[in-house]
């Protein structure tokens, strides 16, 4: 019971941060990564932004 | 060490390798490729120089800050009104004279410039040298450096100069032009001072509004029509070019030394009779190498995944997790996700094709080769580059439409684009030719690329009728020269996508095998026992009547198509989960999917009506939304989705119905 939650909660919290994220970029215009011009902040981002 | 964030915007002519050196200099791995107008909008990245921050803007190339396509106003905008310290003035040292016009421009502006004179590898492999002592003298003084954006070389000496020269603006009047001009200039200047105060461009405005600029004279509507006594446009043009030549004269040396290897390739490449059978004939050898190579690789990732399947479902039957769990993580995700998986060497394989030609020069010329046809169906050989893109990624493709000047245009482009077989269907195709034309395979999912590019004609040839025609379908493009594709550009174009398909199997993939695995074992009593009473059957037999006529009067079918409206490899993946089938690209693996079709009497016909219609309808979220985004129009992308959706059905039933009366 305990593997199955433990296993459950794996799967299901990472789908769940998959989708947040997917909407998040969605939100803000983002359909693609850096390379296909899905970014056009912080890319590359050698430093960290202030 | 300083806390102010110097911003730094990377100016240049097209193809001039900006892109390069802003991944250069930031780490990132923008898009970059050897054909004008890759980079469509600004991009934005930071790097640091011992202490100092700067954000590096790469801007779109121009030739000039006369702004009519998209990107070109995206440039003008940024420098002119952004909050940009300093410009790099990339320019490409091989072809000095073509890109200091707008070098001089920016000069004129008067904000601080230096000079990155970039493929200055090309100027030595050439014998040709440059006076870099003389030429700043004669350009304002302003700082020149050498630099190798693709060796990487005289970096840290362009950053060391951005850090101590951003405060320096050009003082000095670089262009002097005839008497009666720096009159006009003066008079101008002294009128747009009285009325609007001091400014920033003040000499820059003038020489605009002399040249009849219309977006200066929008912007500084001040009274000139008594120095006007004709238009300056071409004069001021004419003096810039003097001056060009001066400095070209002064500071390069052995300039006659050019490539010739390019004109006799191009004798053959872009022969106006053989050019278009040798893109074809290209083509179906980036298509021969994708399925050899390929198909030798994959055997590989089919081991490790009946692995990864086998020690998942012990592991999970050794900790004792439910039998719920233990279907969805192996016979959902893994068979879903993992099946996708098995398909990345023919994916590499396809990008290591397409990134050499990209790189060598070739596909600039797909756009002046295929400008004949173009130029028929009311286009111009410029809109190809975006469709040609579309072989990869069509978000990047619709994009990309923002290089052509008129707006017609650039909504045809973007209409035409999707049609252009994205790498996502690669997948589908590569499955159904294997199960089904084991002995033709390649051929077919070659003809559906041709398929692909003749409806894209046809629709083209429809629109041109039935919309407002543009008028200048002149095709004005820069060829760039041949050379050796370079090894860490291929490696970072290629990684690149790599990387989104594994985030997309990830991401997309992994969300979709878990809704098919939920619609396909949960109905509105729970868990089913019999996969025949589920949401998803009762979906997919909602649809069968309307797929049925194109020969996929399958439930399965259905639901795999409705679900490949999320990413277009998802059609795979959810026949693997439709079928249980565990590692559907492995010989077993298409075995049992091919016994689980043949009991619905989908043979190769049925086959090839599902790539045909998978080839043409609605592309996935990602790319509609893109074409939402950039049309600005609910009206336009709803139009593209039913237009697709109904092409699609009407040519799945012409291939299905004819194909059952002739076989």
């Amino acid at each position: 019971m305990i593997t199955t939650i433990f296993v459950g909660i794996l799967v299901f919290g990472y789908a769940a941060f998959v989708v947040g994220k997917k909407v998040k970029d969605a939100k803000d215009g983002k359909f693609c990564n850096c390379g296909c011009g899905g970014c056009t902040k912080n890319c590359g981002a050698k430093i960290p932004e202030e | 060490m300083s806390d102010q964030i110097i911003q730094v915007a990377f100016v240049g002519n097209p193809n001039c390798g900006k892109t390069t050196l802003f991944n250069a200099l930031t780490g990132s791995n923008l898009k970059v490729a050897n054909w004008p107008g890759v980079t469509v909008e600004k991009k934005e990245g930071l790097t640091d120089y011992k202490g100092q921050k700067m954000n590096l803007v790469d801007t779109p190339g121009i030739y000039s800050l006369t702004s009519y396509s998209l990107e070109e106003k995206v440039t003008r905008n940024c420098v002119m009104e952004d909050n940009i310290d300093v410009i790099v003035n990339v320019v490409d040292a091989s072809s000095l004279e073509r890109n200091l016009y707008l070098t001089m421009q920016l000069l004129e502006l008067g904000k601080p410039v230096i000079l990155a004179m970039n493929m200055m590898d090309i100027v030595k492999e050439r014998g040709m040298e440059i006076d870099t002592h003389r030429l700043p003298e004669m350009l304002g003084d302003i700082p020149v450096v050498p630099v190798s954006a693709r060796k990487r070389t005289g970096l840290p000496v362009l950053l060391h100069a951005v850090k101590h020269h951003y405060q320096e603006p050009v003082e000095k009047k670089v262009v002097r032009y005839s008497d009666e001009l720096e009159e006009k200039i003066a008079a101008i200047e002294e009128r747009l001072r009285q009325k609007e105060g001091a400014q920033q461009f003040t000499r820059f405005t003038a020489v605009k509004l002399l040249e009849n600029d219309e977006v200066t004279k929008e912007k500084h509507p001040i009274e000139i029509s008594d120095l006007m006594d004709k238009n300056y446009e071409k004069e001021i043009i004419n003096q810039k070019y003097d001056y060009i030549e001066e400095v070209v004269e002064e500071t390069l040396f052995h300039k006659g030394q050019k490539e010739e290897k390019t004109d006799r390739v191009d004798q053959i490449l872009t022969h106006s009779f053989w050019g278009v059978p040798v893109f074809f004939g290209i083509m179906a050898l980036v298509f021969f190498f994708t399925f050899t190579i390929g198909d030798f690789l994959k055997g590989y990732f089919e081991v490790a995944l009946d692995w990864l399947i086998g020690a998942t479902a012990t592991g999970m039957e050794a900790i004792h997790a439910a039998n719920w769990l233990t279907s969805l993580v192996v016979d959902g995700i893994i068979s879903g996700v993992g099946g996708i998986l098995t398909f990345l060497p023919n994916i590499f394989i396809l990008f290591v094709a397409l990134g050499i030609l990209e790189d060598s020069g070739y596909m600039a010329r797909v756009a002046y080769v295929m400008d004949g046809i173009m130029g028929k169906v009311g286009l111009s050989g410029k809109a190809f580059l975006p469709m040609v893109l579309g072989f990869g990624c069509t978000v990047p493709a619709v994009m990309a439409a923002r290089t052509l000047e008129s707006d017609t245009d650039r909504k045809k482009t973007i209409f035409l684009t999707p049609f252009m077989s994205c790498s996502a269907r690669l997948p589908i195709y590569v499955l159904f030719s294997q199960i089904f034309f084991p002995n033709s395979a390649m051929l077919v999912a070659y003809s559906l690329y041709v398929i692909g590019l003749f409806m894209a004609i046809v629709i083209a040839v429809i629109i041109g009728h039935v919309t407002e025609k543009s008028h200048n379908h002149n095709l004005l493009i820069e060829l760039p020269e041949y050379k050796l594709p370079n090894f860490r550009t291929i490696r970072m174009y290629v990684w690149d996508k790599v990387k989104d398909y594994l985030s997309k199997a990830g991401t997309t993939i992994f969300i979709a095998s878990i809704v098919i695995w939920f619609i396909l074992n949960f109905n509105t009593s729970g868990m089913v026992d019999n996969v025949s009473h589920s949401f998803g059957a009762v979906l997919g037999h909602w649809m069968e009547p309307i797929l049925a006529p194109l020969g996929l009067g399958t439930w399965q079918i259905g639901v795999a198509l409705i679900s490949g409206l999320s990413a277009k490899e998802v059609v795979v993946s959810s026949f693997s989960v439709l079928f249980g089938v565990n590692n559907v690209n492995s010989v077993a693996g298409m075995g049992a999917l091919s016994a689980g079709l043949a009991q619905y009497g989908f043979g190769p016909l049925n086959a090839y009506a599902l790539m045909v219609f998978c080839l043409l309808y609605t592309p996935c979220v990602a790319t509609i939304a893109t074409i939402k985004k950039e049309t600005n129009s609910w009206k336009f992308t709803g139009i593209m989705i039913v237009f697709q959706l109904l092409l699609a059905y009407a040519a799945s039933l012409l291939v299905y119905q004819v194909g059952s009366l002739l076989l």
